[in-house]
């Protein structure tokens, strides 16, 4: 009897759908896979999740519009800041504090394509957190106030963020290399938020909060829970279908801006036209390209052995360069990023432009191996929970289904030498997008790389 | 919650309350009031005579739209200088009854909503065992 009750029992069995699994009893000795899922909800809003079957778990709903679309600058930073509102009849205490009550995270984010409001919480609040964050996406109540008390945030976030030499300087190299659209700062301007009204802000959703441009998507989440749930919070809100904006395909121009600023530390970040995520190929390639050539330490102490990309042999004491790729719908931004003493920025930049042309003529076995292991080990330590519904939305709003990244490394592993410095070569054939940020006196011009 | 206490909520005697409340009688009288109060003749809402002292009313004023402020600021004005030559508003320029409505209260039952909200949250110490059970997620 006594023994029947102590003995233990064990499995080691692996569930392979998110449905048999059972998450009651002991742990399995490994992670299961990832279940990836894409469906449509009833009024035609997309539903991804990659279940990772963990215990934490994260939803976004992420509509498809941001800086990119505002026809008014600031609308999307400004949006995103008073995305959370009171819902009618009731207050915005009650709104934060049921999520606060069980731990989980409530907040909102805007990038250049996508606004999103999103939340952290373990497994079993899903029922909570999906009324929640849809309510607040499609709230028809938006008080004077709210609006008014939204924008001294935002002042403050675009002042504190554009007060980063990193962040001004990616943000000029957007609108040098894109000009409108994706060239659209991010942050709204204390003059562009001037000139908003509440109409501009309620316009903007209207025309973009749209069945066709919105995503839900979970991380750690099943998928059957979170399309009930789905179909069910929608049930009291009726969107319209299709959006009535119409998208202007972005074009990559290319020019040069000079920021004068603090002498202690320059910038220049060099721009070329890049793939964009959409086409997994190039964007594999891209990456692998980039993996290749980035100069950033890999292991924290000890310079010598730490970076071995192409770049780091053009870094001079007290002057680092790093390469960068951002992807977007349809365009992409590959760079180069130098910081560090001015009087050193010139001859570090003409290196670094020089490694991207030995790139493009060839590229050895031994450092293409390196650069997909890095490349791999990369996007994936990029993707921490945030950052991948975020990625997973963007990808889904786009084509309708996303690559994992496992997938992504598959793909990634079957990059070849002649297509990297193919990729170098398009690269060098596109107009460069220069912006530097400093000592103007010291910096170089575009022309003089 | 305070409809619920001592089992008043669904009693007679509230219910009668109510429909007393919304009587035409009771809105009959309660017009009739407020215009021999006096603060029409000056050119005040009823509104204008809520003590604005104390951080409720105050955070309430501050979510005043800005052309109500201005508004508010006016009133209170001419109501100073009507006061100081003993005199009233013309009739045709008194505030009407239509006029008269609310439009502080409501940004006070907001504000005060908000508080007691804030305060009914801070009491709980964990999740309540109901809600934990609803939860169960595959």
């Amino acid at each position: 009897m006594l023994r029947n009750t102590l003995q233990q029992r064990r499995s080691f069995a692996i569930a392979t759908s998110a449905v048999s699994y059972k998450r009651v009893g002991d742990q399995v000795s490994s992670a299961p896979a990832a279940v990836k899922s894409v469906t449509s909800a009833a009024n035609g809003v997309k539903i991804a999740t990659l279940d990772g079957r963990g215990p934490a778990s994260q939803v976004a709903v992420v509509v498809g519009a941001g800086a990119r679309h505002e026809a008014k600058a600031g609308v999307a930073h400004l949006l995103k800041a008073s995305l959370i509102r009171a819902r009618p009849g009731d207050n915005v205490v009650r709104a934060v504090r049921e999520f606060e009550l069980r731990g989980n995270t409530l907040y909102t984010a805007v990038s250049r394509e996508n606004t999103l409001i999103a939340s952290s919480f373990l497994r079993d609040d899903l029922v909570d957190v999906v009324p929640g964050l849809v309510s607040q996406v499609f709230n028809p109540s938006f008080q004077p106030y709210e609006f008014l008390d939204a924008i001294p945030g935002v002042e403050a976030e675009t002042a504190a963020s554009l007060e980063d030499p990193t962040t001004r300087v990616l943000d000029s190299l957007h609108s040098v290399a894109f000009r409108r659209g994706l060239g659209n700062s991010l942050f709204a301007t204390p003059d562009a938020l001037h000139h908003l009204k509440r109409a501009d802000l309620q316009a903007f959703a209207a025309s973009h909060f749209t069945a066709d441009n919105i995503a839900v998507v979970g991380s750690g989440v099943a998928h059957e829970e979170l399309e009930a749930l789905v179909n069910s919070a929608f049930e009291g809100f009726s969107i319209p279908s299709t959006s009535s904006a119409s998208q202007t395909a972005s074009s990559y121009y290319g020019g040069e801006v000079r920021i004068a600023g603090s002498s202690s530390a320059s910038h220049l970040a060099i721009g070329f036209k890049s793939a964009a995520f959409t086409n997994t190929k190039s964007y594999a390639t891209a990456l692998v390209l980039r993996a290749l050539l980035d100069g950033s330490h890999r292991v924290k102490w000890g310079a010598t052995s730490g970076a071995t990309g192409l770049l780091a042999a053009a870094a001079a004491p007290g002057t680092n360069v790093s390469a960068f790729q951002t992807s977007y719908t349809d365009a992409g931004l590959f760079g180069l990023h130098i910081q560090g003493n001015a009087s050193n920025v010139k001859s570090v930049a003409q290196k670094s432009v020089e490694a991207v042309k030995r790139a493009a003529s060839s590229v050895s076995d031994a450092d293409l191996a390196r650069a997909k292991k890095i490349a791999i080990v990369d996007y994936e330590l990029g993707q921490s929970r945030d950052e991948l519904v975020a990625d997973i939305a963007r990808q889904v709003l786009a084509s309708g289904n996303f690559v994992t990244v496992a997938e992504l490394a598959a793909e990634i592993s079957r990059v070849s030498a002649s297509e990297v410095a193919q990729a170098a070569q398009a690269l060098l054939s596109s107009k460069a997008s220069v912006v530097s940020y400093g000592d103007l006196n010291k910096l170089p011009y575009a022309d003089e790389l | 919650m305070a409809s619920s206490v001592g089992g008043f909520a669904g009693s007679a005697l509230l219910a009668n309350l109510r429909t007393f409340r919304a009587s035409n009688a009771l809105t009959a009288f309660s017009e009739w009031h407020a215009s021999t109060m006096g603060h029409r003749a000056l050119g005040l809402k009823g509104d204008d005579l809520i003590p604005e002292e104390g951080p409720l009313v105050q955070e309430a004023l501050r979510r005043l739209s800005p052309q109500e402020t201005e508004n508010r600021l006016f009133r209170f004005r001419r109501a100073y200088a009507l006061s100081t030559t003993q005199t009233e508003l013309a009739p045709k320029d008194q505030i009407s009854a239509a006029e008269d409505q609310p439009y502080l209260r409501p940004l006070i039952d907001i504000v005060e909503a908000e508080i007691a909200t804030k305060e009914n949250f801070d009491l709980l110490t964990a999740i309540p065992e109901q809600l934990k059970r609803r939860n169960r997620s595959s």
